[in-house]
């Protein structure tokens, strides 16, 4: 344990009475460890399915057979997992059988809907996903379970015509979910690990989301869809404007968390600017999205979510030469004006604010 | 940015702060942002993102009206463009050297350096537009991986002076891309297309492996080399290459060989030297357990696929074996960097209780 941290926190008088500066605490693995671990069970998973398959070759099409098969293998999975004690080979058979489980549960809605049923292939693996994302007792599990469900009831809407624009919205709701959880991830201590891996499952869906989200006005989708955008229940600006509110609450709240408190000044500054950003950011698809990404990942320190919020803003900047909704003169000007935006609020940040904001610093 | 998260994290799960005082706690060890640093972090985004943004908004510009513009009128474009970003790292290179040679540069210092240094990056890009549009409008012959060595070549003197690990890395990918197409073309000729690509791989695997060895000798000396993250990037260009060596080398029923698995055993004890005892990596240590396993797997996959006559039983043996080499890798590595974070905390806090 740090001791230059202990003696901050013990003079501060945060810490518990009982708690024992000696006792060692078992340090988080990084991210790269993580995704060693997450590959191996995804080998094993398949050699694991290999193995199945030449075992029962002949039961492909028997579907209660699959399901049953997959649910004793996922539930062998929950216990091994539910187990504190469990060690990383156990962990590691754990994440494969789950995996071989979803799998065989993948090859029974296949053969029920008969490969044609998108809407319901996509619907019928997100509630596969969905419950394994809030109850299974791994991080790696749930990252990739929350990341999945999340895909499978986007691609539900999105091959559901009549919902055209509903795309969008779901977009904005899956914002505001992870910016929930990212806000709130100290605040409930016993599902802190849970909160966590389910929010970099829903960050990396919403990159991807945002992602389909620019490249679906250059597909066939649009064409097809277009047939259905008369009788529409959305439409794309209710997502627009769910997406804004999204991104004043976040600010809202940075702002209310921020200490020293902000000046009225700096306050004003801040919404205003998120204002006019979002409103020149509607012709910039996923801008917002990737800014989202990258205040939260700066509000507490975490240097994953900032890495994916530089990410996502770099992937939605470049494939937005790619939307063929505008022309690039269109685009130029929108840049041309965001551009000008954002170094005229840099300006202001520099000039104005150095006596209010920082006015009050004590730590 | 506070290095605590990760401790902070334990303690509020193990519930050693308790709830009312998180908080603070999280205030005091610098994990929630002060008004300051906020405004420092907007005030850099906001440059970058605008910089991007009016760069971006001038090529859309210029790429819609590329019919219409002539061909001295395109020329003199992209040459203003590449002018005008040596002016600007000319303007902020003066302030910059003062900051590289001050102990405790001040921010405007560093602002200067990153500028000077984003500045000869894009002129370092332009000069690759430059030489695409020489090639186009003059119809020179030339191929296209002579398009990007020229590049290479004539950019170096700037990643030279720039000392900037970012445009190291594009010169080193340029260099790739140069021998990737280079390979190409010659392969295009002769028609050795099994060979030309084992010997394209060997090509990537020394060049990367020689950059990797040289960054990190020439980072003791220049301190602004010592960037983990350009390292890292490095060292999967070179690993990633050998490893499928290795592979193809077993896998192969042609050509016997056992040369990829000599060198490649050499670059895992010398990768586990440098970065375990040397200079601790857990990141570089954990690629090479990834390239172990995906080369162990293979061995095994071969011989028990070859001799057993029975699927189910090479299934079997795979699954238990990648369970124990992802097991035992995971172990080590959290091991490993347990020790970091108690030898970390010792050096920062003085003596352990």
């Amino acid at each position: 344990m740090n001791q230059q941290l202990l003696k901050i926190l013990t003079q501060n008088k945060l810490l518990n009475e009982t708690f024992d500066s000696s006792q060692e605490i078992t340090i988080e693995s990084p991210w790269y460890v993580k995704v060693l671990l997450a590959f191996s069970g995804w080998l094993a998973a398949s050699f694991m399915l290999g193995f199945i398959a030449s075992f029962f070759s002949q039961f492909y099409k028997d579907t209660p057979l699959l399901i049953g098969l997959g649910s004793v293998l996922i539930v062998t999975a929950y216990f091994i997992l539910r187990n504190k004690k469990t060690n990383e080979f156990l962990e590691h058979l754990a994440l494969a059988i789950s995996l071989a489980g979803q799998a065989l549960f993948l090859l029974a809605v296949f053969n029920t809907f008969n490969y044609h049923n998108e809407k319901m292939i996509w619907l019928s693996f997100g509630l596969v996903q969905l419950p394994l994302a809030l109850f299974m007792p791994n991080f790696v599990h749930r990252v990739f379970s929350s990341f999945f469900a999340t895909i499978c009831f986007a691609a539900t809407i999105f091959f559901l015509y009549e919902l055209i624009g509903g795309f969008m919205v779901y977009g904005a709701f899956i914002m505001l979910l992870t910016a929930l959880i990212w806000l709130n991830e100290f605040r409930f201590p016993k599902h802190i690990e849970a909160l966590h891996a389910i929010g970099y499952g829903l960050v990396l869906a919403l990159i991807t989301i945002k992602g389909t989200n620019v490249f679906m006005h250059t597909n066939v989708w649009k064409i097809r869809a277009g047939e259905y955008a008369q009788t529409a229940w959305f439409n794309g600006w209710m997502g627009e404007l769910l997406l804004s509110g999204v991104t004043l609450y976040v600010v809202w709240n940075l702002l209310k968390k921020t200490h020293p408190k902000p000046s009225k000044t700096a306050m004003l500054l801040a919404l205003g600017g998120t204002i006019i950003l979002t409103v020149l950011s509607m012709q910039a698809q996923g801008l917002l999205t990737g800014l989202m990404i990258l205040l939260l990942g700066f509000s507490t320190n975490n240097r994953v979510l900032l890495g994916f919020g530089v990410t996502a803003l770099l992937f939605f900047i470049s494939s937005y030469y790619y939307l063929l909704e505008n022309t690039l003169l269109d685009k130029s000007i929108t840049l041309f004006i965001l551009g000008i935006a954002l170094i005229i609020g840099r300006i202001i940040i520099v000039k104005v604010l150095p006596e209010t904001a920082t006015k009050g610093e004590t730590i | 940015m506070s290095q605590y998260r990760k401790e902070i994290y334990q303690l509020i799960q193990s519930g050693d702060i308790p709830a009312e005082h998180i908080d603070q706690a999280l205030r005091v060890s610098n994990i929630t942002p002060s008004s300051h640093a906020w405004k420092n972090f907007l005030s850099n985004l906001l440059l970058w993102l605008g910089v991007v943004a009016l760069t971006s908004a001038v090529m859309f510009f210029i790429a819609y009206n590329w019919d219409a513009l002539g061909r001295f009128a395109k020329f003199g474009l992209v040459e203003a463009l590449i002018a005008g970003a040596i002016f600007i790292y000319w303007r902020s290179s003066r302030k910059a050297l003062t900051a590289k040679t001050s102990t405790q540069p001040n921010t405007k210092q560093k602002t200067s350096q990153l500028i000077s240094q984003a500045a000869l990056l894009g002129a370092s890009l332009l000069l690759g537009v430059l030489l695409a549009f020489y090639g186009q409008t003059y119809q020179t012959g030339a191929d296209t991986w002579q398009l990007f060595f020229t590049w290479c070549v004539l950019i170096l003197p700037w990643t030279v002076i720039a000392a900037f690990p970012a445009l190291w890395l594009v010169w080193l990918t340029l260099l790739n891309l140069s021998i990737i197409l280079y390979a190409e073309t010659f392969r295009g000729i002769f028609g050795f297309v099994f060979a030309s690509e084992v010997d394209l791989l060997w090509v990537i695997a020394i060049v990367n492996g020689t950059a990797l060895i040289l960054w990190e000798l020439l980072s003791k000396r220049y301190q602004w080399l010592a960037q983990s993250w350009a390292t890292r990037i490095v060292a999967i260009a070179a690993g990633t290459p050998l490893t499928f060596l290795v592979i193809n080398s077993i896998m192969d029923h042609r050509h016997l060989t056992i040369l990829p698995s000599i060198v490649w055993f050499i670059a895992i004890v010398g990768v586990y030297i440098i970065y375990r005892k040397r200079k601790p990596d857990l990141f570089m240590l954990a690629l090479g357990c990834l390239s172990g396993i995906s080369v162990l797997l293979s061995f095994a996959g071969k011989m028990l696929f070859d001799n057993l006559g029975s699927d189910m039983g090479g299934f079997l043996g795979l699954t238990v074996l990648v369970i124990i080499l992802g097991g035992a890798s995971a172990i080590w590595l959290k091991k490993i960097n347990n020790e970091q974070h108690q030898l970390e905390g010792a050096q920062s806090g003085g003596t352990k209780e």
